[in-house]
């Protein structure tokens, strides 16, 4: 069964027909094209696919595309301003939080959508706010770091 | 693994494409137990109806002698809510303990009843608060304990034709203590080995209506009910913790699997509410 659906991913209005068992991850990756968000276990574990769906970070791989619709998506690759990376993507490199970077987009995402709600974090609430993403490099202490200081940046700027 | 996929409006609307999709189908919420168990190839459904537009089974809502939750409110919500902060803080701690943020934005209270793992986080503190669920089929709607609602590992009272409509939690009355407690190997996104919810009300030094809900360690979310009498008896010492938890541990009937085995389960049992009542009055 295939239907219509409308999404707006990353601000462009995308309108789609698609096989109704996709997850949003499928469509994202293999209909859109857009492969920065990453699959890794697929259900639900390791957080490599998280995007966030109306503002909210979801695992993509655990919602239908056909649930989506009408949704505002936004993923890794619409976050940059005017060629600008946005201030978390720049502290993950800054402070060498990126290793092989197959976690980086979904922790990046995960960790843009905690901010919002928890402009001064602590280390603490970082870890527990990061537990859904899984770096199989273990490189969590500089996730940490990249994540406390782009709260920092982001406080700054405001 | 293709299945067609219907959305539903309302409950009657709902109601009424399961009738008409009821071989292999599925109402589909949050998604976060259904999505997975359709890629484990567990379930192979024909169809799935979303139901996540209805405005009736959404909102929680306040009243003097109750909190009513609609079954799609998600775990983030009741995490985030302050009504339940303040009224049931139980609520949102235990949806707090539940898998990871991600996770919580997507899955629902209803769905984590509605799957009914004999693990399911949300029932054994719902249960220990003596909560309500009312039920909705096409006939009309009926009232039932929350603790009838399971029935064995992902199965519940409701059958192709029913729907949960919400869940109704008396407010807890002054002086009644509650926590709950479960024993996992991580803490993030982990299943509980065993957990367990107690709860009384203190008047006086004296405990009444106690409760002690186990997870995990049973065909269903269970009440130890020999151990929730024995804690009635409190005497003001903290003797009576072990013949409690020794109950609690003989009542439960668990099972091996990977997350741990049978001894282990009942020895645990034991110290787990050892430990929560040690707690509870500190």
């Amino acid at each position: 069964m295939k239907i219509p659906i409308n999404l707006n991913i990353n601000g462009d209005p995308y309108e789609l027909y698609v096989e109704t068992h996709l997850s949003l991850l499928d469509v994202l990756r293999d209909v859109v094209g857009l492969t920065g968000t990453n699959r890794g276990c697929n259900q639900g574990d390791c957080g490599a696919c998280t995007v966030l769906f109306n503002g909210k970070a979801v695992n993509s791989c655990l919602l239908l595309a056909a649930d989506a619709d009408g949704g505002e998506i936004v993923t890794i690759e619409g976050l940059d301003r005017e060629g600008k990376l946005n201030p978390i993507q720049q502290t993950f490199i800054d402070e060498g939080a990126v290793q092989c970077g197959y976690c980086s987009p979904g922790m990046i995402m995960q960790a843009i959508s905690f901010l919002e709600e928890n402009p001064e974090p602590t280390e603490i609430q970082v870890k527990e706010a990061i537990e859904g993403n899984l770096c199989r490099c273990t490189g969590y202490k500089k996730i940490v770091n990249a994540i406390m200081k782009a709260s920092e940046i982001l406080r700054n700027s405001k | 693994m293709k299945f067609d996929y219907y959305k539903a409006s309302s409950i009657n609307e709902a109601l009424a494409l399961k009738r008409k999709y009821s071989e292999r189908s599925a109402f589909l919420a949050g998604g976060t137990d259904l999505m997975i168990k359709i890629r484990m190839k567990r379930f192979a459904p024909l169809t799935l109806i979303n139901i996540k537009d209805i405005n009736e089974l959404q909102g929680i809502q306040n009243t003097d002698e109750y909190i009513r939750i609609g079954p799609l409110v998600t775990l983030s919500e009741i995490a985030k809510s302050d009504l339940l902060k303040n009224e049931i803080p139980i609520l949102p701690e235990t949806a707090l303990m539940m898998a990871s943020p991600q996770v919580r934005n997507l899955g629902t209270i209803g769905g984590n009843l509605c799957n009914a793992a004999p693990s399911a986080d949300m029932a054994p503190p719902l249960i220990a608060l003596d909560s309500d669920v009312i039920l909705v089929s096409e006939k009309g709607e009926e009232k039932i304990k929350l603790e009838d609602f399971f029935k064995g590992p992902g199965e519940s009272v409701l059958k192709n034709d029913k729907i949960l409509k919400s869940i109704l939690i008396p407010k807890p009355a002054d002086g009644f203590k509650m926590t709950y407690r479960r024993h996992t190997l991580r803490e993030a996104m982990d299943i509980a080995i065993i957990s367990a919810a107690v709860g009384f009300l203190q008047v006086d030094g004296n405990i009444q209506s106690s409760r002690i809900v186990l997870g995990a360690v049973a065909p269903i979310p269970m009440r130890a009910k020999k151990a929730e009498s024995l804690l009635d008896k409190y005497d003001g010492t903290n003797k009576i913790f072990e013949t409690v938890a020794v109950a609690a541990m003989n009542e439960s009937l668990p099972i091996n699997d990977v997350r741990g085995t049978l001894e282990y389960r009942r020895e645990m049992v034991k110290v787990l509410i050892k430990r929560t009542l040690g707690e509870l009055f500190n």
